[in-house]
């Protein structure tokens, strides 16, 4: 083939640009440390890559809803534990007044002291958290308990947090299934060696209306349940019941305490002292239930970390540039153009006219 | 024979190595000139002369001066040149639309979406909170920013090629006006003459390389070395004549190429012309239609889904983002659309259509999305409203009353992300609760949405994250494929270029050689009449 001198000089810069090109791309990947720059460089590649990225996304942000929700649960935990405490120190007293070298002035001295704990559980009741009343159900903008009634004012909503891609968690426990327990049925106790009755009644066997928690306490000469129902729905003049308080709640509950003790009227305290071990049964079985749920979303979370971790082995695999190569990539390219340009140079510079004098 | 008939042999000698020369010099000078094809002087033998010891030759003579030159090689060259020049313009245009959804560069869709949707778990986390609705808010406008900058940039793309397309016909006039000017001079100068106009036909196949960089064509030679040059049915060149080409702006606002007030956009096959033509075609119905659907259908499933919802203050019903809006084009001259609404979005299919007459009082609807029949055949009434899949549209009388063949184009994608705005306008308005009574703490909503985003939606066949990576993809491969066939084109084209440089080209070293070789034959003239007059001076001496 005959050569033409456009050819020899068009062959070269075509060499040339085919490694600059090379050269540029190397350059790139370097820069950037990516081998994936655009999605044409591997489009299977960069497809895997946006999953990648948006499933790393979902598991962090997922992990972020559980971190929130742990300190919230764990906040609401140490609130049940304050709360125990204060119950245990409630049935102290309570013995305390009830025993025999306990006198009128002492049972008004510890009076005094079940005020102090009714305001101490009050305020654990009405526990906030980030501007939230923790207790309040999904009325989370109002106290869960009145302040002068001590009545429930939250609902019986939770709140479930999205902690994976199908998995949801409550967060939140409502007042009644942490301050209240519901009277399972009616129970009788015998006092004075069965010459009194206490009944437990459920506060919905006698008035549906009644909220679910409601216990009522009613002393009573019989032990007849049916006798003591019939009795309190027909309302006073009683025939067989002496005595009837209720309360929908531990803190009603220590109120009803403070009353009898104020009122030396130790057949409510002896009364009140069975709610006082069903309401520290109620805490402890919450308790249970948060460190529940703590335990599954550490676990789910750890779950999580471990996905994202994987992931990123993935996405760094799929889209980062191996240096060593890279680098060794550019030398080589180096080495190429080199030789290309001074071979270029010695062709370019002769021709047959230098050779005429 | 007299002795001046050697004079004469060295006169001859000199001039054929003058002349020799001086083709050899324009071939150096034009060593670098595009298109230029090598000459040679061609020597010949003048009638010798009869002696009586036979036949003498009478010196020499430059009998044409040759043009090495392939015909059949530089029309592929030509052809080749179109071929190039579309898949270039196609390799260009493709890698700019590539970088639009380049995710692994510039973050971009896929970040702003993310960050909308971790926007709303932080809600669901805090449902009660302003400052996290606050946040809600600012990633919703973020990702309506970033969406309407991807369009921007399409729609540039779109722009681009119209303007290169109008000046790419300015061009094409040109030099279809200088064709045929040289047209005319290439016969004069050649008639009756056995002389080639060499450098003629040279400036005209340069002008011809330089069409076929912007328009495939086909072209012919007639006897009297005029060429002719078609495009389609349409002749751009012939005798001495060219006739112009020019660009209409649309109804939809792009450019279209005419040729005497007939639409010519499908004729152009090969050349930039028809890159430009097909990239804006592929970009208009490839991503840019893709990106409108996707944010049409998160529009339309966000809003969906927070209409069920309640905000802080117990209000329900409420779109989240502005809803999406009906486009419609009338192609008919009697009658237009006089209102359009979307009556129940959970029907949308978010899929375009067309109202299509087959005479003036029966229409027929068609999905042209997926190609298929919503509506066979109904009756035309003026001003009567035509409903399907969750679509209301009027069409009414507008002069003389629709057409047969009359068609309207309604698109509820469009325009979706021109319209692409926020329809709260406060934190409080966000829609968490499912629940009416003011619950603050209730999340269910924001929840609800979360798995609508992150959930498969039945008009993209995917999630929304999904979708998204499938025009990633899509964008990937059509740049990938581009640029490989702008290669291949590439190495054709060099292929054949080399194999016209070796019977056209300038070879430096052969033209010193040749240089050398008349120079010599030059001086031996000069010295022959130099002898000759020795042997003058020696006869009159006597």
């Amino acid at each position: 083939m005959r050569i033409s001198s456009f050819t020899i000089y068009d062959r070269l810069t075509r060499a040339l640009q085919e490694n600059l090109r090379r050269q540029y791309e190397a350059h790139e990947s370097l820069a950037t440390g990516k081998k994936i720059n655009r999605p044409s460089q591997d489009v299977a590649g960069a497809s895997r890559v946006l999953d990648y990225r948006v499933s790393i996304n979902e598991n962090r942000q997922n992990i972020r809803s559980i971190d929130d929700a742990t300190s919230y649960l764990e906040i609401t935990e140490g609130i049940l534990g304050d709360a125990g405490e204060t119950l245990t120190r409630l049935k102290e007293l309570s013995l305390t007044a009830l025993n025999g070298s306990t006198n009128k002035e002492g049972r008004a001295a510890i009076a005094k002291e079940v005020k102090e704990l009714k305001g101490q559980l009050l305020s654990l009741g009405n526990s906030s958290f980030q501007g939230k009343y923790i207790f309040s159900g999904l009325l989370t903008d109002r106290q869960a308990f009145d302040p002068v009634t001590y009545d429930y004012q939250g609902d019986e909503n939770h709140m479930e947090v999205k902690v994976g891609p199908d998995t949801r968690v409550e967060k939140n426990l409502t007042g009644n299934e942490t301050f209240a327990y519901v009277q399972p049925s009616h129970e009788v106790v015998a006092i004075d060696d069965g010459a009194r009755y206490i009944h437990y009644i459920p506060g919905q066997a006698i008035d549906a209306t009644y909220p679910s928690s409601r216990v009522v306490v009613a002393i009573a000469s019989t032990d007849d349940p049916s006798a003591v129902e019939a009795d309190l729905q027909a309302g006073p003049p009683y025939t067989t019941v002496e005595d009837t308080f209720y309360f929908d709640n531990m803190i009603q509950m220590t109120d009803e305490l403070q009353q009898a003790l104020e009122n030396d009227d130790t057949t409510r305290v002896r009364a009140l002292l069975v709610p006082i071990d069903d309401s520290g049964a109620q805490l402890t079985d919450a308790r249970a239930e948060l460190g529940a749920r703590v335990n599954f979303i550490e676990t789910e979370r750890g779950r999580l970390d471990n996905a994202v971790l994987s992931l990123k082995t993935l996405l760094s695999e799929t889209e980062d540039a191996d240096l060593a190569e890279v680098i060794s990539e550019v030398s080589k390219n180096e080495v190429a153009l080199q030789s290309l340009r001074s071979t270029g140079a010695k062709i370019l510079n002769q021709s047959l006219l230098d050779f005429l004098r | 024979m007299a002795i001046f008939g050697i004079f004469d042999i060295g006169r001859s000698a000199i001039l054929a190595s003058r002349t020799a020369l001086d083709v050899t010099a324009n071939n150096i000078a034009n060593v670098n000139t595009p298109g230029f094809s090598r000459k040679e002087a061609v020597f010949d033998i003048p009638t010798p002369e009869r002696t009586r010891g036979g036949f003498i030759g009478r010196g020499v003579t430059v009998s044409t001066v040759r043009r090495h030159y392939d015909k059949l090689l530089q029309e592929q060259v030509l052809v080749q040149e179109q071929n190039l020049a579309r898949a270039n313009i196609l390799g260009d245009v493709f890698r700019q639309v590539e970088e639009v959804f380049n995710e692994q560069q510039y973050p971009k869709f896929s970040d702003s979406f993310n960050a909308y949707i971790n926007a709303w778990q932080d809600v669901a986390d805090n449902p009660e909170s302003l400052p996290q609705r606050s946040v809600l808010l600012q990633r919703a406008k973020g990702l309506i920013s970033t969406a309407k900058e991807m369009e921007r940039s399409l729609k540039e793309t779109v722009k681009f090629a119209d303007i290169q397309i109008e000046d790419s016909i300015d061009k094409i006039n040109t030099i279809t006006r200088e064709i045929a000017t040289l047209n005319g001079m290439i016969t004069k100068v050649e008639a009756g003459s056995s002389y080639e106009a060499s450098d003629l036909r040279d400036k005209r196949d340069n002008l011809m390389r330089q069409l076929s960089g912007l328009i495939g064509f086909n072209s012919f030679e007639d006897d009297v070395g005029r060429v002719t040059i078609i495009v389609g049915n349409k002749t751009l060149v012939e005798t001495e004549n060219s006739f112009d080409l020019s660009a209409v702006k649309n109804f939809d606002g792009t450019i279209d190429i005419t040729a005497g007030n007939e639409r010519f956009n499908d004729y152009i096959t090969r050349g930039a012309l028809s890159g430009l033509l097909a990239s804006r075609q592929e970009v208009q119905e490839k991503p840019l239609k893709d990106l409108r659907r996707l944010i049409a259908s998160i529009v339309k499933e966000t809003n969906l889904q927070h209409r069920q919802g309640y905000d802080l203050e117990g209000t329900t019903g409420n779109d989240f983002f502005s809803p999406l809006q009906l486009f419609t084009l009338d192609y008919s001259g009697g009658a237009s659309v006089t209102s359009k609404s979307i009556t129940d979005p959970a029907q949308l299919t978010l899929d375009e259509y067309e109202i299509r007459f087959s005479d003036p009082s029966t229409y027929s609807v068609v999905d042209v999305t997926t190609n298929t029949t919503v509506i066979a055949s109904a009756a035309y009434t003026s001003g009567s409203p035509i409903s399907f899949d969750g679509i209301e549209v009027v069409v009414a009388d507008d002069g003389g009353g629709p057409q047969a063949g009359d068609r309207f184009f309604i698109s509820p994608i469009e325009r979706s992300i021109d319209n692409f705005g926020l329809n709260v306008s406060a934190a409080e308005e966000v829609a968490a609760s499912a629940s009416d009574s003011t619950l603050p703490g209730d999340n269910r909503n924001a929840l609800a949405l979360l798995d609508v985003y992150q959930g498969n939606v039945t008009d993209l066949g995917n999630s929304f994250n999904g979708y998204y990576s499938t025009i990633i993809a899509l964008t990937g491969t059509m740049s990938s494929t581009a640029q490989d066939s702008a290669d291949f084109e590439q190495s054709l084209l060099n292929e054949l270029n080399q194999r016209r440089e070796a019977v056209s080209g300038v070879n430096l070293d052969e033209e010193a050689a040749n240089l050398i070789r008349f120079q010599k034959a030059f001086e031996a003239g000069a010295k022959l009449i130099k002898i000759t007059d020795e042997m003058l001076e020696v006869i009159l001496n006597l």
